[in-house]
């Protein structure tokens, strides 16, 4: 027995190695043909200028991409700028209310599991095309809402919240800002689908004796949320940012990724496009290492706190 | 005496229970006013897609049509190119579920179980391209394709590549190779996952003297079923959705995102646009519709997979 298990272990960590490549295979060969090739050649598009006619003409031009991007472009760093802030602001309150709907749908609910799976539905059904055209269905309320004072009746079966407001005799002012928070609200609730259930699932693993041993002690609901599940959470809330930060990077219809695929696709400017799309990528990599480094930071003094 | 105390103890207890129930009625009014939100969108739509022309302009209709219609149902389903998109989104997202499930549970294993030498690399790569902003590299990723070669060999035979864009070979080679949309979550799900499965089941697996590959076949895949499950249904419904990939690589295809972008673009806000208005609705509407049915048989399967999957704990 004792002879038998170190060769069979010996053999197992042999191929280990060479079974890794092979079941890699698919990545590996996709990375050699299709995402090396891509990204070096994305990267040299921005160093030079582009004419795409017949073939791909390449003109070295050095860093005048990166400049004209930074210093002549009238949109890019205001756009640039504009999205990280809209970043920096969604992503706290998306993380809050995940976790809010998480520690809600977590009590003694009666149809909690319609309630989760109705908050998981724009998941599946709101991304790309939904989306698209819903933002559009905005623009036209907004159409609609202008051309009301000529044509009181006209879109009245498209009744929406603005419509129900003014019915209600409100300030113009206080009707824009209530109807922005609404589609605001969408915005937050469309985007936390995921996030809501790593969080469910991250409360339902912290084992019920420590809760019952706070209860023990005399802590309060507030107190055990503050010590136990959320320094509990802690890791799932990592993986949270990261989701959130990638998902809110990667979803098309940002102003700065729809600017940039115009000025390609619709002004011929590839050079520029692929330098403003490369500082854009540079900006979100140094962004989301320092928001995971904060993260990071801030978990790790919550469990010393658990731990203490 | 002490019956006293249990009498009080009882009424407080009581107390209790009922504070906790009214306690309990905002949380559900907050819950159903947001599950609303999420919905409404989905009731506008249906119930704008029945209304005929003379209720748009009846100031008496809100939201429930007064003489319902099935007009623009046909409309879209006869005078547009849905159909004909229907068809193709349907094929191109079954192909990309597919292809993106397996080579996401293939790579999701070796990246979990196995330290060749590099394995930390391929995996910092996999987290990079899910970083990445694809369009970072549209228009490389577009002559990739559109003059698509291996390392110049098509190349020696003095064509300048094949063609391949407006075809589904894009789709296949991107999903088949964890490239695909958003394929780098799926991978790391299915990684996450396989490193929840103890080790002693697969040591065990060796032991009954099957090689690396049976075990993964006939042990491991099995297991990973309920997680495959959750990658084929989300990459299936994204695709379906998707309007980036299939705008740029199969933008003379067409799929139901484009047919219905195609009709919201005729939309210029006129006062006529209102019957255009409700068929880019009801175009939208019936081509979730196979999505929501989709999410409603597999939304269980779903959920418990991702709560149970190893990013958790």
């Amino acid at each position: 027995m004792k002879n038998k298990n170190p060769k069979r272990k010996l053999n197992s960590h042999r191929d280990n190695q060479y079974c890794g490549l092979v079941f890699s295979l698919p990545l590996i060969i996709g990375l050699i043909l299709i995402f090396i090739p891509v990204f070096i050649s994305g990267i040299q598009y921005s160093f030079n200028e582009l004419n795409i006619e017949n073939g791909v003409e390449l003109n070295f031009v050095g860093i005048a991409n990166y400049k004209y991007a930074l210093r002549t472009d009238p949109n890019f760093t205001q756009l640039l700028i504009s999205d990280v802030r809209t970043l920096i602001t969604t992503l706290p309150v998306i993380m809050i209310f995940s976790l809010f709907i998480a520690v809600v749908l977590n009590l003694n609910i009666k149809g909690r599991g319609i309630f989760r799976t109705v908050f998981f539905l724009p998941v599946i059904v709101c991304t790309g095309m939904l989306a698209e055209i819903d933002s559009s269905n905005m623009l036209m309320s907004a159409i609609n809402t202008l051309s009301r004072e000529n044509n009181s009746e006209l879109f009245s079966a498209l009744g929406d919240t603005t419509t129900l407001l003014q019915n209600f005799n409100l300030d113009p002012d206080l009707i824009s800002f209530l109807s922005s928070m609404t589609s605001g609200i969408l915005n937050i609730v469309n985007r936390s689908g995921v996030q809501i259930l790593i969080f469910l699932a991250g409360i339902q693993s912290v084992s019920p004796s420590i809760y019952e041993a706070a209860l023990v002690e005399g802590a309060s609901s507030w107190e055990t949320f503050w010590k136990i599940t959320l320094p509990m959470l802690s890791p799932m809330m990592i993986v949270n940012v990261i989701y959130t930060f990638v998902e809110s990077i990667t979803r098309s219809d940002t102003a700065l990724l729809t600017y940039i695929n115009e000025s390609a696709f619709n002004g011929g400017k590839y050079g520029e496009a692929a330098a403003m799309a490369w500082l854009h990528f540079l900006v979100i990599l140094v962004l989301l290492s320092l928001v995971s480094f904060i993260f990071v930071k801030i978990a790790n003094r919550g469990n010393k706190g658990v731990s203490a | 005496m002490s019956k006293m105390n249990l009498r009080g103890a009882m009424t407080q207890k009581q107390k209790r229970k009922i504070l906790n129930a009214l306690a309990k009625i905002p949380i559900y009014i907050l819950l159903l006013g947001l599950s609303y939100i999420i919905i409404y969108p989905f009731i506008f739509k249906i119930l704008s897609s029945f209304m005929s022309d003379s209720d748009l302009y009846n100031p008496l209709v809100i939201q429930i049509p007064q003489d319902w219609t099935l007009d623009n149902i046909k409309y879209i389903f006869t005078e547009t190119d849905f159909p004909a998109g229907f068809v193709n989104t349907l094929i191109y997202a079954v192909v990309a579920a597919v292809f993106t499930s397996f080579s996401a549970a293939f790579v999701g294993y070796g990246l979990a179980r196995f330290k060749f030498p590099g394995v930390k690399i391929l995996f910092g790569i996999v987290v990079l391209t899910m970083l990445m902003p694809i369009q970072t590299v549209s228009l490389p990723l577009f002559t990739k394709f559109r003059f698509f070669d291996i390392f110049g060999l098509f190349g020696l035979f003095g064509s300048e590549g094949i063609q391949l864009t407006n075809t589904i070979f894009p789709t296949i080679l991107l999903s088949a190779t964890c490239l695909g949309f958003r394929a780098g979550i799926f991978v790391i799900l299915m990684r996450q996952y396989y490193i929840g499965i103890p080790k002693e089941l697969i040591e065990a697996a060796y032991v009954d003297g099957s090689g690396p590959y049976r075990t993964y076949f006939e042990v491991i895949l099995p297991m990973a079923k309920s997680m495959l499950v959750v990658v084929f249904s989300l990459s299936f419904a994204w695709q379906w959705t998707d309007t980036f990939y299939s705008g740029l690589l199969d933008g003379g295809v067409k799929f139901i995102p484009s047919v219905v972008s195609l009709l919201n673009s005729t939309i210029f806000g006129g006062i006529n646009d209102a019957i255009q208005y409700v068929y880019v609705n009801t175009a939208a509407l019936l081509g979730v519709v196979p999505l929501l049915i989709f999410y409603c048989i597999f939304q269980k399967k779903i959920i418990q997979g991702i709560e149970t999957s190893g990013i958790v704990g």
